[in-house]
């Protein structure tokens, strides 16, 4: 379809937004979302390339990619609940402990 | 008719982002990546990808936002009142977003990508990607095997909190 | 070595004769206590062979080549100065007459001084003093005159201030000191003036000078002479010098330094422009008037006498500045003799006196005339001398100071008729003076031997070795009588001063007239011994005391006002400097503080803050880092692409 290519404008679209949630949120759960959308709006190019050429790479590495979030989406929220308790805050920009002290 | 789906998918993903960016609740804005994520999914499908789809749904829908919920649970003292945020670094933000997507949308313009046309019929898309999986990367399956499991017992360790022996 | 060699005999004769007093000195300073009583005799002794040695040396006088011999001392600007002797005979007779009143005073204070605590120190300056004189009287050149001048004056201020313990005396012998000072600085001036115009102060070269600053040259060595010599503005020292010993007075005010003076005004004769000859008859006039109205009207034996010298000096001075400076030296000459007399006659006076009243108890003051009389009978010797004395001071015949005076008064009539003009006035008052010299000593002796004495009083004659220098002084007064016959002195007063000068019948009639007319008037006068009480405005001294006072409160007056000036214009100039340093200083202080150390303080703050600023990057917020790394991503992806 000759409309797929505004999936690529969605695709930077996602991508810029989930910057934009990682820059501007506090709360670290809502960064870890802003993360995966980054990463889906990855996967999202990556499925639209395969779409749009021969051979199925871009489906297995989106597959991969896939993967690769879940374990790193596991492992941030075990951090963060560690934070958490140590902190007893999920604000980010209250975890200051490597600032620069004068 | 495709077209169709296809914007009301963009769409709604598009709206589930705003929705992310501007509403303070987390839980508002969990929700609304569920939605993004779903749509996603309904993209992948009308690109022919329905094994992502698929998985997309299973895995994104129905664990990653699931475990984001129970963090965000566990990581705000649940009182009956909405959980908000705040939020902060707007403007710096806003300017390095978008002029990335600037960038991107200018060098998307300036390509020209050729569609190929053979890949319009592909039937049997999930038999190829078991056959695929098995065999061209079988390496990477074994290896995301193995990540799994190491993430797995990873963030099990991390997660829990051990009391330390104390003597005497 | 200019002159001859040195060997001569005659030379070092000079030398042996003006060291011995000086050899006196030594041995009276450095001798012990234990010898004090040594001191007179020896001292005496030595002072015996100078007199001899000089007279010797004056009958050497004819044999001898030349009669100066010079050394070379040291050298300004090529010119040198010398010292050395200038024999010739106006200086040996000097030096014979100084030698022998010294000789005799010595005697005399031996008996005079007896028992006095500072014996040996008297003896002592009394050597000094003779050397000195002696130094002055042989010396060739004006400015080793000049330095015996200052030694001279030094002893004299030595001697009168002997007895210091009496503040009159300490008083007196300072005010000498310093009056000779002022009369020292003009001949100093003078001298100066003399060696800028001529390079050579030699008195055997003063006749070639010629020049316009000679008439300043004259006046100034002259203002040395009124110091010295006790002339018109500088006399009222002399009257006071009387607080020292009688024998003293008789050396030093009498007979020698006072008439270093006069000696000096011969030797340098040639100097003398006309207009000085003026400017020293003048003061000579005024002061032997001074002097005898002064003289007339004290009470004091002693004050009398000082009178008596201040008037004969000025009328010797007068005479040189007349031009009859053959009688004004023979004048010198006779002065010392029968002045040095009169002096040892009141001291003999003045002792025996002093021995009675010790008898009893008594508290007069023995120098007031008014309580003495009829001395006559009680010290004959001594009467004898002082009334010798006093007839040639007053100028009878048959004494030598007829003759001196004579000489004088004739050159004087000589000087005088030449044209009318103010030297009638001078003329008038030698006149004067004439007059008045019989009146004054002819009252002294009056009242002191002559008259009926006021109440009894033991005296004793005075011990024979105070009684013998008054005989020799006075033989010393007529000897000179017999100048006409007798060859030897006349030939050498013949050699001493060229002259052709003779005796002037019509000034010699009107000289015995009036020496007569006024020992007459005296007579009648103080016959009735009636003494008012003295006022001090006829003393003469006291008119100079009160311009010396006047001239010392005005200097004290400018001092006062440049001292203001200088408190309230300088220092305030001063003051003023400082507080603009000060200010100066403190803004410079202010600039530092706050410009300089604020540039540095500023420079450290801008580093601080541009770290701060560059550390707030590192602020432990991940967000923020994040921010930055996509930041610098993008400008990366920029740069790459476009």
């Amino acid at each position: 379809m000759a409309k797929t290519d505004l999936l690529f404008y969605l695709s930077a679209f996602l991508f810029c937004s989930g910057l934009l949630i990682i820059f501007t949120k506090k709360n670290a759960i809502m960064i870890l979302m802003g993360i995966e959308l980054m990463l889906n709006a990855a996967n999202l190019n990556l499925v639209l390339f395969n779409f749009q050429k021969t051979g199925m790479e871009g489906q297995f590495f989106a597959l991969f990619v896939i993967i690769v979030a879940v374990c790193e989406a596991a492992v941030g929220i075990a951090i963060i609940l560690k934070t958490y308790h140590y902190y007893h805050t999920s604000a980010i920009d209250q975890i200051s402990d490597l600032k620069e002290r004068p | 008719m495709q077209e169709i789906v296809l914007y009301i998918f963009m769409g709604a993903s598009i709206a589930a982002v705003l929705v992310m960016i501007l509403n303070r609740n987390i839980f508002y804005g969990a929700l609304a990546l569920l939605i993004c994520l779903i749509s996603l999914a309904g993209i992948y499908a009308l690109l022919q990808a329905e094994f992502l789809a698929i998985t997309q749904l299973l895995i994104y829908a129905g664990g990653v936002l699931v475990l984001l919920i129970f963090g965000i649970m566990l990581t705000n003292k649940i009182s009956g009142k909405p959980v908000l945020t705040d939020s902060h670094n707007w403007f710096s933000g806003i300017i390095i977003s978008t002029s990335l997507l600037g960038v991107l949308l200018f060098s998307f313009q300036q390509t020209e990508i050729m569609i190929a046309q053979s890949n319009l019929n592909t039937t049997r898309n999930i038999n190829n990607i078991g056959i695929e999986l098995m065999s061209t990367y079988a390496a990477p399956f074994e290896l995301s095997g193995v990540l799994l499991l190491v993430c797995l017992i990873g963030a099990a360790l991390t997660a829990s909190s051990f009391k330390k022996k104390t003597n005497g | 070595m200019t002159a001859a060699e040195f060997p001569s005999s005659f030379f070092l004769l000079a030398l042996i004769l003006v060291s011995l007093p000086l050899a006196s000195a030594c041995f009276a300073f450095f001798i012990k206590d234990k010898f004090a009583w040594l001191s007179p005799v020896v001292s005496s002794l030595i002072l015996l062979i100078t007199f001899i040695l000089s007279v010797v040396l004056f009958f050497q006088l004819d044999s001898q080549s030349t009669n100066k011999f010079t050394v070379d001392w040291f050298y300004i600007n090529n010119k040198s100065i010398t010292i050395g002797f200038l024999l010739d005979a106006p200086a040996l007779v000097m030096l014979a007459v100084v030698s022998f009143v010294s000789f005799l005073v010595h005697v005399f204070s031996a008996g005079y001084m007896a028992g006095d605590r500072g014996l040996v120190r008297y003896f002592g300056m009394l050597g000094f003093f003779t050397f000195a004189m002696l130094g002055l009287v042989m010396s060739s050149n004006l400015l080793l005159t000049f330095c015996f001048w200052e030694l001279v004056g030094f002893s004299s201020y030595r001697l009168i201030g002997h007895w210091y313990e009496k503040p009159a005396a300490a008083q007196a012998s300072t005010k000498a000191f310093l009056v000779n000072k002022v009369g020292d600085l003009g001949f100093l001036i003078g001298l100066m003036i003399l060696w800028s115009i001529s390079g050579n102060l030699e008195i055997s070269s003063l006749t070639q000078i010629s020049s316009s600053w000679l008439t300043a040259a004259g006046i100034c060595i002259f203002i040395g002479v009124i110091g010295k010599s006790a002339q018109f503005p500088l006399f009222n020292w002399l009257p006071d010098a009387m607080e020292g010993p009688t024998p003293v007075s008789a050396l030093i005010h009498a007979a020698t330094m006072v008439a270093a003076g006069v000696f000096l005004l011969v030797r340098i004769e040639s100097l003398f422009t006309p207009a000085c000859l003026v400017v020293i008859s003048v003061i000579g006039s005024i002061t032997a008037v001074a002097g005898a109205i002064g003289a007339l009207f004290q009470f004091d034996i002693k004050r009398i006498l000082a009178y008596s010298t201040i008037s004969q000096l000025g009328f010797m001075v007068m005479a040189i500045g007349l031009g009859a400076a053959e009688g004004g030296y023979l004048h010198l000459l006779h002065h010392a003799f029968f002045k040095a007399g009169l002096f040892l006659g009141a001291g003999s006076v003045i002792h025996a006196m002093h021995q009675a009243q010790l008898q009893v108890h008594g508290a007069l003051d023995v120098q007031d005339i008014r309580n003495l009389g009829g001395l006559r009978k009680k010290l004959p010797i001594t009467f004898l001398g002082f009334i010798i004395c006093a007839a040639a001071l007053a100028g009878l015949p048959l004494t030598s100071g007829f003759l001196s005076k004579e000489l004088i008064l004739a050159d004087m009539s000589a000087w005088a008729s030449s044209d009318i003009s103010w030297r009638w006035i001078v003329v008038g008052t030698a006149w004067l003076v004439t007059f008045l010299t019989p009146l004054y000593i002819f009252r002294l002796v009056w009242f002191v031997f002559l008259s009926k004495p006021k109440d009894e009083i033991q005296l004793q004659e005075v011990p024979l070795i105070m009684r013998i220098p008054v005989l020799l002084l006075s033989i010393g007064a007529i000897t000179f009588l017999f100048a006409q016959a007798s060859w030897r002195l006349t030939s050498v007063i013949g050699r001493v001063l060229p002259s052709s000068n003779h005796l002037d019948v019509v000034t010699t009639a009107v000289s015995l007239i009036l020496i007569s007319t006024s020992l007459v008037t005296g007579y009648f006068i103080y016959r009735q011994k009636k003494l008012r009480q003295q006022s001090n405005l006829l003393s003469p001294q006291f008119y100079l005391d009160w311009a010396n006072n006047q001239t010392i409160k005005f200097t004290f007056f400018l001092s006062g006002i440049a001292a203001s000036f200088d408190r309230k214009w300088i220092d305030a100039f001063i003051h003023g400097v400082a507080y603009v340093q000060v200010t100066l200083a403190n803004i410079v202080g202010w600039s530092d503080r706050n410009l300089v150390d604020g540039f540095v303080n500023g420079t450290a703050y801008g580093a601080r803050g541009i770290g701060a600023m560059t550390r707030s990057l590192a602020n432990g917020k991940i967000q923020s880092y994040l921010l930055w790394a996509m930041a610098g991503l993008v400008i990366f992806i920029f740069w790459i692409l476009y």
